[in-house]
């Protein structure tokens, strides 16, 4: 399957599937906590109730709320440096991130490695007993677009090994002009980009 | 009154001359008065632990809604007065036993499981106050205070979430812009309710918690009052539509449930039908006896006739017959009915059959219950019945002519 997508900010982005045939056009409008999907089959855009932020992303490893919380993580967890490592003639940093007392996060905590080109390396979740439920890694890095990127990442269940989903990038720019008119309902029912 | 004294002497004494037939006739009577009331006591039962069931997880005999609340649960719908304003309200008309609580449909998630349940931001002391459900914590503690943390769920559901004392869980609901508003929250303790699907439908949390939460600081979404008489509500629902001056819904439990009000008035209906039926089938029996009993003594009967007894003296001494054979075995039977209940003081456990029960919202143990009208109404019936059932054999016995009844073989 592949995909098209624009990031605006922190808080805005756009996904649209553009192959295979069967699956075009579906896609995904997410601005700060709201996240909206649009079917060509229905042809209807739907927001995500709350009720299904934690299920699958159109049908991936990745829930809706994986995709959609993106920075507010760094606001509602407690964060703490594990450690430093070294990859690759860099250094990794280890980050242990609890989440506040009242936060709306389930899981008991998440721990990144994060290398210091700010690529991060792997992202585990955890349960509140400690044990691994699943982990985000990064399999490949590579220059695109004039920065470091992390090119190959794959979302992984602890319970199910054999399943994955990944998420490989063919390219990618930055500092593009984005009109207003991308990050809306209508863009995202009748692509115009 | 000489005839009366001379009937009744008759009466009692042709009783014990066939003393078979009117043991007999004594122990289906008193069977039939101990199925009468035995049965009843346990159908009313379990029509009561439903009732009260039901009224504990509506909670309240009296609730306050916005007009609109009923038909969409949502946010937006708030009861006109701010939790303060009910508070100075009440306490001024005196009344006590009530609860304000924000009550929304959520979605309570922990890390393997989400589910959806509703909201109660309630505050604790006010709530043992009106016997609602989640004030048996069977697990850790309740709630302390009408700030509290923690959250308190039902045991069934922490095991459906995977969830237990001490975790996390995420509860996620709207706020009045339609915003998702969600916060975590430590279980602190689990509750434990007659129905598995209360275990599953409610979580508690502190009230000031939950409207900081979604975002409704002083306002709730109904308030729950309770009394000490489920049939008797009229005063407290005048009281309280009094005190909410027009303003929102006020309903009493009948109306809020109407499943729950119609039963109370299908099993008074019930009571009545069912005292009646069994009484059918023992009047046969009883009819027969007399019948027999005035067969035997036509002899007799024209005897005493001649002798210059007047009629009446004769369907006085039948109806006497009838009216001892009656009480006797009446009260045989209710002192059977009360002595059985005695050894179900503590319950008779149909756990297995639980789960039919539980569809129509009966709990899998029965409190057999005596009511002291139903017992009135099974005595009073069966004698006042059978009595009239009486007067058919008395009425041939006292218009028996003397000289064919003294020759009849």
């Amino acid at each position: 399957m592949s995909m098209e997508s624009w990031t605006q900010g922190e808080k805005r982005s756009l996904v649209r599937v553009t192959a295979p045939k069967k699956d075009r056009d579906n896609g995904t409008l997410i601005d700060g906590n709201k996240l909206w999907t649009y079917s060509p089959k229905i042809n209807r855009v739907i927001q995500v109730p709350s009720s299904m932020m934690n299920q699958s992303w159109m049908g991936s490893d990745f829930s809706n709320k994986d995709i959609s919380r993106t920075d507010d993580i760094i606001e509602r967890y407690d964060h703490r440096l594990l450690g430093e490592t070294n990859l690759d003639g860099l250094v990794v940093y280890e980050i242990e991130s609890v989440p506040h007392e009242d936060a709306a996060v389930v899981w008991g905590k998440e721990v990144f490695r994060i290398r210091e080109d700010n690529v991060m390396v792997e992202q585990r979740f955890y349960d509140q007993d400690g044990e691994l439920i699943k982990t985000l890694r990064t399999l490949e890095v590579s220059e695109m677009g004039g920065r470091t990127v992390a090119a190959q990442q794959r979302m992984e269940k602890t319970d199910t090994p054999d399943e994955w989903t990944e998420i490989r990038l063919d390219s990618i720019s930055f500092d593009v002009e984005l009109g207003d008119s991308v990050f809306t309902l209508s863009n995202l029912r009748n692509p115009r980009n | 009154m000489k005839v009366v004294q001379i009937s009744f002497l008759l009466a009692s004494r042709n009783l014990w001359r066939n003393y078979r037939r009117t043991i007999i006739m004594l122990v289906a009577i008193s069977v039939g008065a101990w199925a009468m009331i035995f049965m009843t006591a346990l159908m009313r039962g379990m029509v009561n632990e439903m009732l009260r069931d039901g009224i504990r997880s509506l909670p309240g005999l009296v609730q306050v809604h916005n007009s609109a609340y009923r038909d969409d649960p949502s946010i937006n719908n708030l009861v006109s007065m701010t939790d303060i304003e009910i508070e100075t309200t009440f306490a001024a008309a005196g009344i006590e036993r009530y609860a304000t609580r924000v009550r929304v449909p959520a979605i309570i998630s922990s890390e393997r499981e989400s589910r959806g349940v509703t909201l109660l931001g309630v505050d604790p002391l006010r709530e043992r106050s009106i016997e609602a459900v989640g004030s048996v914590i069977a697990e850790g503690r309740g709630l302390e205070s009408i700030d509290d943390n923690g959250i308190v769920i039902g045991k069934k559901l922490a095991g459906k979430l995977d969830t237990e004392i001490g975790k996390r869980i995420v509860l996620m609901s709207q706020d009045p812009d339609n915003e998702v508003a969600d916060r975590g929250f430590r279980v602190v303790g689990l509750f434990e309710a007659n129905l598995a699907a209360q275990e599953e439908a409610f979580v508690f949390a502190g009230r000031t918690v939950v409207q900081k939460m979604l975002g409704i600081d002083g306002r709730v979404s109904e308030i729950a009052l309770t009394g000490d008489d489920y049939r008797n509500v009229e005063l407290l629902l005048a009281d309280t539509r009094r005190l909410m001056d027009g303003r929102d819904e006020v309903l009493s439990w009948q109306e809020l449930d109407t499943f729950l009000g119609t039963m109370l008035g299908v099993m008074d209906g019930f009571v009545l039908v069912w005292i009646v039926v069994i009484f059918l089938a023992l009047s046969f029996g009883l009819v027969n006896t007399l019948v027999m009993a005035v067969f035997e003594r036509v002899r007799e009967i024209g005897l005493m006739l001649a002798l210059g007894m007047r009629p009446s003296g004769i369907m006085l001494q039948i109806i006497f017959e009838s009216l001892l054979l009656l009480m006797l075995g009446l009260s045989i039977g209710n002192a059977l009915a009360y002595a059985s209940v005695i050894p179900l003081k503590d319950g008779l456990d149909i756990s297995v059959v639980a789960e039919g029960m539980e569809m129509f919202g009966a709990a899998s143990v029965l409190y057999p219950e005596i009511q002291v009208n139903d017992v009135v109404l099974a005595n009073v019936v069966v004698l006042t019945l059978g009595l009239i059932a009486s007067l058919s054999p008395a009425w041939r016995a006292s218009r028996y002519e003397p000289v064919k009844a003294i020759t009849k073989v």
